[in-house]
């Protein structure tokens, strides 16, 4: 039996173009693909060449704060109170005297999400093409203050976080943007954090004349973030598995999760085909698939053992075995057929998370084993 | 040299646009029209200037459907980039509601502008028209992964927002 949303959406196929669609497009192109000014076709090579060695280093602040101007909201929301982001669930309180609006912008690659908060009215008319949007920014009052929180959705998937941040986030934890592509602002206080397993990011913008009550309300604002309390079980923003608090997992424990343990529909289990082990190293938590696929024969796929003697993974039957960072040994060692690890993710609140997307395409980077 | 790019790679001048058009229009102008949350003229106009552009390049393009659904993509997002930066009213003007409640979308539409465009564009093609993620890929002209994501959070917060069976009554 179809879904209800699978059903609604099938109703869309009641809709028809309207007539005249094929005539327009005999008549041709209405638009003009954008042209460059004679003067930016000169300087256009070198800007970009400069943007190069900029973008190399600061990729995030280029696109948060992009020198181009603009905003729009979606949902407005002034006044002090305590605010609740829709998708993350994340919130903060907002003192009196500042004044919060939640946005959403973006295109077709990478969406932004978060909330604005402002000691003045922002112009949210000021054209910008940045994500989110900064052109608010440029009318910036000298007695003003200002906090932007907000995450990515879209663009290149990074691996998860080892751990979430730590919160209250700290405003000693902030540092001051450098290099800053904005405009005549002052240059904010940023840092990236993460919260339940995704990333986000904050700032905050203090005018040169902004009073005491005002400084001490934006950074207010900073340290009353806080995010949702997980439940174990559920799948998180159709991304991780909330496992159990990470105190159940003793260091140097493995615990096997089968596949029909798991929350979620049958396509998200066939992320994970028969489940996986989640390994607790001094260092941290990793999961390890229990199906493997080698390129070797007698088997090229089979549903990993584990070994708790020996502390090793096996696929029983063939002789094949690796030791607790997916190494194999014995006949086989060295051959750099290793088993993918995959990070998991210690929450805020102490839960761990393991997202089964990232499972076959990334290895975990520790900087080193995690058992040392 | 690794060949050129793969949609002008071997042009085939003879490509009947009036029979693309009746083949691949209304699929795509559907897919726009979701992926634009309801705004019919949003898809209107990226379609006919999408097909415009196509009849302009004909004999350079190797593979009308998935250059058309990009080029479309691209225009839309133009289309709907520009009326953000405009001054917003209060409140914020509906996307024309008439044709959808008329189609009986009168809940879809409102849940389609939940999700981001990418989820709008992905679920639309995959389970309305019916793609494979590999093809929603190249006519997003993204990767298969991040189609994957995308249907998977696309799916899960239409169910969250309509409801997971089917009413019968």
């Amino acid at each position: 039996m179809p879904e209800r949303w699978q059903h609604e959406l099938r109703k869309l196929k009641n809709l028809e173009p309207p007539p005249g669609l094929w005539d327009r497009a005999v008549l041709g192109p209405r638009r003009q693909p954008a042209r460059m000014r004679r003067t930016w076709r000169v300087i256009a090579p070198i800007a970009a060449a400069l943007a190069v060695v900029v973008v190399a280093g600061t990729l995030g602040l280029v696109r948060a704060f992009g020198p181009a101007a603009g905003s729009s909201g979606q949902v407005a929301n002034h006044g002090a109170g305590r605010f609740t982001d829709p998708g993350f669930g994340w919130s903060i309180r907002v003192p009196a005297g500042l004044g919060a609006r939640h946005f959403r912008n973006g295109d077709l690659r990478v969406t932004s999400d978060g909330f604005r908060v402002t000691s003045f009215p922002p112009d949210l008319r000021a054209p910008g093409s940045g994500t989110p949007p900064m052109g608010w920014l440029r009318s910036f009052p000298a007695d003003g203050v200002a906090v932007q929180i907000w995450g990515l959705e879209g663009g290149p998937p990074g691996p998860p976080p080892l751990r979430d941040s730590a919160f209250p986030l700290s405003p000693s934890s902030f540092s001051r943007a450098r290099p800053y592509v904005g405009g005549t602002e002052p240059r904010p206080w940023y840092r990236g954090f993460s919260g339940d397993g995704f990333g986000f990011a904050a700032a905050v913008w203090i005018g040169p004349q902004a009073n005491p009550t005002e400084r001490h309300a934006a950074w207010a604002v900073v340290r009353s973030l806080r995010f949702p309390r997980l439940r174990e079980g559920t799948f998180w923003h159709s991304t991780y598995y909330v496992l159990g608090r990470a105190s159940r997992y003793p260091t140097g424990s493995v615990t096997t999760f089968p596949a029909s343990s798991l929350p979620g529909s049958r396509a998200v289990a066939a992320h994970v085909h028969k489940g996986f082990y989640l390994i607790h190293a001094p260092r941290a938590f990793y999961v390890i698939h229990r199906l493997s696929q080698q390129p070797v024969k007698p088997s090229t796929q089979c549903t990993l053992a584990f070994d708790r003697k020996a502390f090793q993974f096996y696929c029983p039957g063939t002789g094949l075995r690796w030791n607790r960072v997916g190494q194999p040994i014995g006949a086989r060692a060295g051959s750099g057929w290793d088993l993918p690890l995959v990070p998991a993710t210690v929450a805020q609140d102490g839960h761990i998370l393991f997202s089964p997307f990232w499972g076959d395409v990334l290895r975990v980077d520790l900087r080193g084993s995690p058992w040392r | 040299m690794r060949g050129k790019p793969p949609d002008r790679a071997r042009p085939d001048a003879a490509v009947n646009y009036e029979q693309v058009f009746r083949d691949a229009a209304p699929g795509l102008w559907r897919t726009i029209y979701a992926f634009a949350a309801g705004r019919r003229a949003v898809a209107d106009d990226a379609v006919a200037e999408a097909f415009a552009r196509a009849l302009e390049h004909a004999g350079q393009i190797r593979d009308p459907v998935p250059w058309l659904y990009r080029t479309a993509f691209r225009l839309a997002t133009e289309d709907l980039r520009r009326e953000r930066r405009k001054p917003e009213p209060e409140p914020e003007p509906e996307p024309d509601q008439a044709p959808a409640s008329a189609a009986g979308l009168a809940a879809l539409v409102p849940a389609l502008r939940q999700l981001s465009a990418a989820q709008r564009a992905a679920v639309v093609l995959h389970y309305e028209a019916d793609l494979p993620i590999q093809e929603v890929a190249r006519r997003m002209g993204t990767s298969a992964g991040a189609v994957k994501v995308h249907l998977f959070r696309g799916r899960h917060r239409l169910r969250e927002l309509l409801g997971e069976e089917v009413d019968d009554a």
